[in-house]
């Protein structure tokens, strides 16, 4: 602590000085926080009560912004393709991932480290400079326009990352357990199975929440890939929801308000994991 | 079997020969290679093409794209405002967060709380803080009606409209939206520096002030630099938040790199915007190096 507080017995300045900074930071918080509260809030509001009282409590809690977005803006289907998609694309990230993993942290072979900094690669290389040769990709897979072409696409982007991690967690298995493993008659891949997963169960729920909230959210190669209604993600809907009804605020608020429900529900279960997984590795000890 | 009979040489690492690894590789492999690797080398041989995106006839053009983006204004004014954007926001992003993670940090009641919360922002789609902020900074929204109810009626003006203010305006929807990331790095290193360097500092007669310098800055190299590395690099690619708030404009001042390229794609350039790409991936490279380096260096000497 910079200034080591212990508040009962310090000077009237320290305890000042206390209360002037827990002031500023709760009007801080309150400030970051305060433009989504007043997105939940407003919601629920008309168009113009949105614009004459944009600090108060809606007058009367319209729901029915919210049926109209759901039905008639199509965000059903849009949240559907998000958690389909999203789901498939972590299981094959994290079936693969862990794989690939696996076959670089536990075994000796001359290729080892090609393929361990091949990997490696891909987590400064930005995916979204590749669009064109993807675009033509996809083409000739005759993926365009399927939920498909995304899902490969989000598993490619998240293995460089996963690999990484993953290894270097599975390198810490101690052999002991995988000689003992062999010794009662295990093959390698029961040994996967029932040794280095369990036992990298935290760098796997690492790598999820690393992974899920920029596949959810992600915009842009929905934006490319997708252009049949039924078929988009719920950023993608957004964005063409707002396209269409640009001047009508509360229906607006309540897709907004509906996009970012999925992943706060998500933080509110793992918040412990979320700060752990975010601040594991980046700082030492 | 007796547990005698346990033979002492080696177990070989590679059980069942070869093929156990390869088989456990190939699936992530052959997904990684086909769509990322082959994707972007793919990217860098197009950069030397004039391919127009749907016409396969296209011809191998050298380094006629190159040369177009020296001399295209819009190209070198994207590249700059990228490299404007991406300095403000590191800048900003991480100083402030440095600050608000020492006040965290002061074990003031719920800090952890805080700290959560702050975290949200970065949670959202980046086209949903974009139309967000739209609304905040519209005539009528939230901060120019707030400044009309305290009288500063003079000071009411479309935010993402104007050429001078546009840059700043999304800068400021950016910083809200990965702030609280920054934060919470800085928070748990901050946490990780012994407090018995910091007493003994005390009682050797350090102020506040050396005691920031000399031991927690120092210490705080790991945060900082993973912090600056990251939102440099995110910011670097940024997209989805310019494009739902001005899409590049007015005029031409918050465009980026990225939302440049995706508009020469647009516009049959393919070739041309691949060279963009590349580029791109080239920025983003030196950069990453240079501050992983530079970082390094650093941690070295602390």
């Amino acid at each position: 602590m910079i200034l080591d507080f212990r508040f009962s017995h310090s000077s009237p300045v320290k305890k000042v000085l206390y209360i002037l900074f827990q002031i500023i930071l709760i009007g801080y918080v309150i400030v970051i926080i305060y433009p989504i509260l007043n997105l939940l809030l407003s919601s629920f509001k008309t168009t113009r009560e949105i614009f004459t009282n944009p600090f108060s409590f809606p007058a009367e809690w319209r729901f029915s912004n919210y049926v109209k977005v759901w039905q008639k803006g199509g965000f059903d289907m849009y949240f559907v393709n998000s958690i389909v998609i999203t789901a498939i694309a972590m299981a094959l990230v994290l079936l693969f991932g862990s794989m690939a993993a696996n076959g670089i942290a536990r075994y000796n072979y001359k290729m080892k480290m090609v393929v361990y900094l091949l990997f490696l690669s891909g987590i400064v290389l930005p995916l979204k400079a590749a669009i064109i040769p993807l675009f033509l990709l996809i083409k000739n897979l005759h993926l365009t326009d399927n939920r498909l072409s995304l899902i490969l696409i989000f598993a490619a982007m998240g293995l460089p990352s996963t690999v990484f991690i993953l290894s270097g967690f599975m390198k810490t298995i101690p052999k002991e357990l995988e000689y003992a493993a062999r010794i009662d008659g295990c093959n390698d891949l029961v040994i996967f199975q029932k040794i280095v997963i369990p036992l990298s169960m935290p760098s796997i729920t690492l790598v999820t929440i690393y992974n899920i909230v920029p596949i959810w959210n992600d915009f842009f190669f929905p934006l490319i890939f997708i252009s049949t209604d039924s078929k988009k993600t719920l950023p993608l809907g957004v964005a063409s929801f707002f396209g269409q009804y640009q001047i009508a605020w509360d229906l607006i608020f309540a897709a907004l308000s509906i996009a970012i429900v999925p992943m706060i529900i998500v933080y509110l279960f793992m918040s412990r994991y979320f700060i752990k997984g975010m601040t594991a590795g980046a700082v030492k000890g | 079997m007796e547990i005698e009979s346990i033979p002492k040489r080696k177990i070989k690492t590679t059980y069942d020969g070869f093929y156990v690894f390869l088989l456990m590789l190939l699936p992530a492999l052959v997904i990684y290679v086909i769509f990322f690797l082959l994707p972007v080398i793919g990217s860098f041989g197009y950069s030397f093409t004039n391919f127009n995106g749907i016409n396969m006839n296209y011809k191998f053009v050298g380094l006629r794209n190159y040369r177009m983006m020296i001399t295209d204004p819009q190209f070198i004014q994207s590249l700059i405002n990228t490299f404007v954007f991406s300095i403000l926001v590191i800048l900003i992003q991480n100083i402030l967060g440095f600050l608000v993670a020492m006040l965290l940090h002061e074990k003031l009641k719920y800090g952890a709380l805080y700290t959560a919360l702050l975290f949200l922002p970065s949670l959202i789609p980046g086209v949903v803080v974009a139309y967000l902020w739209t609304y905040m900074y519209s005539m009528g929204g939230f901060f120019n009606t707030l400044l009309e109810s305290v009288g500063l009626d003079q000071l009411v003006q479309p935010w993402l409209g104007q050429v001078n203010t546009a840059m700043y305006a999304v800068i400021i929807a950016h910083v809200w939206r990965f702030i609280g990331r920054a934060s919470l790095l800085f928070t748990a290193n901050l946490a990780t520096i012994p407090s018995s360097m910091k007493e003994a500092a005390m009682i050797d007669g350090a102020g506040w002030w050396r005691r920031l310098t000399h031991i927690i800055l120092p210490m705080m190299a790991p945060s900082f630099s993973v912090n600056v590395i990251t939102s440099f690099m995110g910011s670097l690619k940024v997209f989805d938040i310019i494009y739902g708030m001005t899409d590049g404009g007015p005029a031409g001042v918050t465009e980026t790199l990225g939302t440049y390229i995706i508009k020469l794609v647009r516009q049959g350039y393919n070739g041309y915007a691949a060279a963009g790409s590349v580029l791109l991936v080239i920025c983003i490279l030196i950069v990453n190096r240079s501050l992983v380096f530079g970082f390094g260096q650093w941690e070295k000497r602390v």
